[in-house]
């Protein structure tokens, strides 16, 4: 059986209890820390071991920690340590970056080599993204927007080309960050497009609100 | 039917003001999104690239935009205090 077979799976998400904890407080700081770890966990939860995140992840290249992966969830700042094996990702703890920048606290490298099996447990995220299409709240949240940028005076002008069919990259961008589905710029697209049943549909909404409404 | 708030209009007005300035660096860098996956800001992607430029990791985008002081220019454009 070739590598690239082996690892053509999907891998389960384990954490330690320190990690739960240091990602609360992660999170609290820095909402987006989550964003990030599901586009993360998405990635490394297929992708070959040695095929790291981008320019944020790769292994400790010497010392002790030497083959242990750490993942920046914001550069320079939250590091996440953690190890990657053909069947499971395994979230040991997150760190400043100052902590692993130069010379390393022995402690903290004492208590990540000490980590056993028995440490870690499945992990599961809070949900932050719809995984499936849009959803009714998102559609919804979609519409109270689009009634808000028709009563700006500022705003009619994009609302009024897309009726034409002209989308402005601006008000693409509005839609899509307030739909907040997964995929690709364009696969979130056709997901609204389809929820409003098809794009002269949602054409024809904004006609109606803009007829509906003055800015 | 109601609408959003002024407040949760502003917070994503800035929001997608900055969603859009990350799209346009990454372009202005030759990259595409995915070479940026990860990435939450401009200032984010700036802080990579000066640490890029002082551990000899720019290369790509010097190459692209043709000399170091161009790649500085770009990050002093985006780049917020």
């Amino acid at each position: 059986m070739r590598i690239a077979e082996i690892e053509d799976i999907n891998r389960e998400v384990l954490a330690t209890a320190r990690f739960r904890k240091e990602l609360a407080e992660t999170a609290r700081l820095n909402p987006q820390a989550l964003k990030v770890l599901e586009e993360f966990i998405d990635y490394r939860r297929t992708a070959p071991t040695r095929n790291g995140w981008g320019k944020k992840d790769y292994p400790f290249q010497n010392g002790l920690l030497k083959g242990i992966w750490h993942v920046h969830i914001v550069f320079g700042k939250d590091v996440i340590i953690y190890d990657i094996t053909p069947v499971a990702i395994k979230l040991i703890c997150i760190v400043d970056h100052g902590q692993i920048d130069g010379t390393m606290n022995k402690g903290l490298i004492k208590s990540i080599l000490g980590m056993s099996d028995s440490d870690f447990t499945p992990f599961e995220l809070p949900n932050t993204s719809s995984n499936m299409g849009l959803g009714n709240a998102e559609k919804a949240e979609i519409e109270q927007l689009l009634w808000e940028l028709a009563s700006d005076k500022s705003d009619r002008p994009e609302l009024e080309a897309a009726v034409n069919g002209n989308w402005s990259e601006h008000l693409r961008e509005f839609i899509l960050h307030v739909a907040n589905i997964k995929g690709s710029e364009e696969q979130q697209w056709q997901a609204v497009i389809a929820a409003f049943g098809g794009e002269q549909e949602l054409a024809r909404f904004i006609k109606n609100i803009l007829s509906r409404t003055i800015g | 039917m109601t609408g959003l708030g002024k407040e949760r209009m502003q917070v994503l007005r800035e929001e997608v003001a900055s969603r859009l300035q990350f799209k346009h660096l990454v372009a202005e860098l030759g990259d595409s999104a995915a070479d940026w996956r990860g990435f939450n800001s401009v200032n984010e992607i700036c802080d990579y690239l000066i640490w890029a430029l002082s551990n000899k990791q720019a290369g790509t985008w010097i190459q692209r935009l043709g000399s170091r002081d161009r790649l500085e220019l770009l990050i002093n454009k985006y780049k917020t205090a």
